[in-house]
């Protein structure tokens, strides 16, 4: 046993007595764990901003988020909904609040930046506790309180404030309409700040009576937003569907209600984060099946003084087995020094360097150095997966050589 | 004379055989290397002398032949069985081997660990051993900030750490000055009056001369003049 030990120990020190070696071994690993533990970090960052977003989080941000999103169909296809619509959703039992919201997409600047434009009604946004009046908190400037018929006032994200030639708070923005009401010239009342979440770091948000000037649709709503006592979800749904299917007025006769539960949204996101975390775990298969041959051929850094150095012990006594467990314990510190500096650059590349490069994989619409702080959660699982696959590689990169070389009589390995 | 601790009977090494490049480096060597004995092994450059010397210490395995080390024939032991046979022997290498930026003791020593022994106890031989050999003061150095002279001073210090029945020089004074062949030869000589049996390459008079037996090789085969 402690002979065992002491193999082991040698194993450890051979790290330094190889210093190109190990250092090109550790780079080579390094290389190719970093790119999947950002990539992965900034999957589990998103999902966990996603599961916030649709209320899935504590039950306190659940109580503000509304259960059931209410669209229309027609053709099959999503429609708005009209708001006449809103008043008897609003009278079933069950039900304490409906909100009209307006979601869209317009295009702005002479680039045409493309952003998500969101209109809720102004008493929303001016009731205390709502979602929206917590969001004033991350918001440089004011929430818009803009009525009918006067300029749109307008909060707009950071990323898109920057994109268009860093819009300040009390600017005057050229008209981004023409509706049938006129020409409107919008002004920026606030900011998100860049450290909230990225979907608002592309997102306008204006009162829903400046929403349906900009988009030019007076008395339709995107969808409304329906708030239930607790358990109360599921009929209130059901209900939803029959009256509204069956109703006699002409708004509920040409569109079809389509209610999505909160618990629908939270089914759907792992389906659309996974789609892009298996893209991106098939493309770190391809980069491990490189990484093996990286630290084949780095392993030929120094490889004619490795085969000296073991044909000098084969020559004073050592045996196969023996060189071979000093190997396998100098592999497996490798992997594990180069695992710990990966998890180490993977987390500084994902606090200080913003997930440079590898968010524009994760996040639509963001660039290559994105403006916005972007979201990142790096878990124990693929930690220890890294580590896992860590050493793995420079074991298996080179356990044959050290092998061949241990079986080879010592004359010829030290010739 | 004692019987042979080392014997050889029609020894060929034979290198990429059965190819263009095919080199004969020994045919049919028959010898026997008797207990405490200092034996040379004469010859000019590609006769067979290191081949020789790394059949005899079991660095390497003859096309053909036997070589008996004591009781054992090394062509019937397995690779642990070779490797626990030159645990009963020493080397000393003509470039020296030493391991790079390992310390001079641990280099003596490294041998001796799969043995299980402590490093305060290898330290403790090793520093014994430096002592013997003038080297001390050098316990902690590196090998390649060590001259010519030190570092096969060193050598000659790792092969004697394991107490060894015999000790295998391929050319130890080839890469040295004259002053410091000189010390080496001495050492050697001192080392064999003390009851190893050394077995020496080498066309270095001074080692000639105190040898008790000369092998002479000349293109892999032993000469009939030898002393």
């Amino acid at each position: 046993m402690s002979s065992l030990l002491s193999i082991a120990r040698t194993g450890s020190a051979a790290i330094l007595l190889s210093p190109l070696r190990s250092s090109v071994t550790v780079m080579a690993v390094i290389a190719v764990l970093v790119p999947y533990l950002v990539g992965i970090g900034l999957v589990e960052g998103l999902r966990q901003e996603s599961r916030i977003a649709i209320g899935a989080g504590t039950p306190a941000e659940k109580e503000l988020l509304p259960d059931l999103y209410v669209a229309a169909n027609q053709f099959g296809r999503r429609v708005p909904i009209p708001l006449e619509l809103a008043e008897p959703i609003r009278k079933f039992d069950g039900v304490t609040r409906v909100i009209p919201r307006i979601v869209g997409r317009i295009t702005l600047g002479k680039e045409n930046v493309e952003a998500v434009l969101v209109g809720m009604p102004r008493e929303e946004l001016q009731r205390r506790g709502s979602s929206i009046q917590r969001l004033t908190r991350l918001i440089d400037g004011q929430l818009p309180r803009s009525q009918h018929g006067e300029a749109p006032q307008l909060v707009i994200g950071s990323g898109l404030a920057r994109k268009l030639d860093n819009l300040q708070v009390g600017t005057v923005i050229p008209p981004i309409f023409r509706s049938g009401g006129g020409e409107k010239t919008p002004r920026i009342t606030g900011i998100f700040q860049s450290e909230i979440s990225p979907w608002q770091s592309q997102m306008i948000l204006t009162t829903f009576e400046s929403a349906a000037e900009i988009f030019d649709q007076r008395g339709l709503a995107t969808d409304l937003l329906v708030f239930c006592r607790q358990g109360q979800p599921e009929a209130i749904r059901s209900r939803i569907l029959q009256s509204l299917t069956g109703s006699s007025t002409k708004a509920a006769a040409s569109h079809q209600p389509s209610v999505t539960s909160r618990t629908d949204l939270e089914s759907l996101l792992p389906a659309g984060l996974g789609h892009r975390e298996g893209v991106f775990n098939l493309l770190f298969v391809i980069a491990f099946a490189i990484g093996i041959l990286v630290i084949l051929v780095t392993s030929g850094f120094g490889r004619p003084e490795r085969r000296r150095e073991i044909g000098i012990l084969k020559a004073t006594g050592w045996q196969t087995d023996e060189i071979l467990i000093r190997s396998l314990v100098e592999s497996l510190l490798l992997g594990l020094i180069s695992a710990a500096v990966a998890i180490l650059v993977a987390l500084a590349w994902l606090k200080w360097f913003n997930g440079f490069w590898i968010a524009g994989i994760f996040l639509a619409g963001v660039e290559t150095q994105p403006a916005i702080a972007v979201p990142y959660v790096l878990a124990a699982q693929p930690a220890g997966l890294a580590v896992l696959v860590a050493c793995l590689l420079v074991t298996t990169g080179s356990a044959y050589s050290t092998w061949r070389t241990a079986v080879t009589p010592p004359a010829e390995a030290m010739r | 004379m004692n019987r042979g601790l080392l014997e050889t009977e029609s020894l060929s090494r034979t290198y990429h055989p059965g190819t263009s490049s095919e080199v004969r480096a020994l045919s049919d060597v028959s010898l026997a290397i008797p207990a405490g004995s200092y034996v040379v092994l004469d010859g000019p450059s590609g006769s067979g002398k290191t081949t020789l010397l790394s059949l005899l210490g079991a660095l390497d395995r003859p096309t053909s032949g036997r070589v008996r080390f004591a009781d054992r024939n090394l062509e019937d032991c397995s690779d642990v069985e070779l490797a626990r046979q030159r645990r009963r022997m020493g080397f000393v290498f003509q470039d020296f081997s030493l391991i790079p930026r390992l310390p001079t003791w641990e280099n003596i020593t490294y041998p001796q660990i799969p043995r299980g022994l402590s490093a305060a106890k290898r330290r403790q031989a090793a520093d014994d051993v430096l002592s013997r050999l003038g080297l001390a003061a050098k316990a902690d150095t590196p090998p390649e900030e060590l001259s010519g002279g030190e570092q096969q001073r060193v050598a000659v210090a790792r092969a004697l750490i394991g107490d060894p029945e015999v000790i295998f020089a391929d050319e130890p004074t080839s890469n040295l000055d004259r002053r410091a062949a000189a010390e080496l030869a001495a050492i050697l000589q001192e080392i064999n009056a003390a009851g190893t049996t050394l077995v020496v390459s080498t066309h270095d008079t001074d080692l000639k001369e105190s040898a008790s037996l000369v092998f002479l090789l000349e293109d892999g085969r032993l000469q009939d003049d030898t002393a």
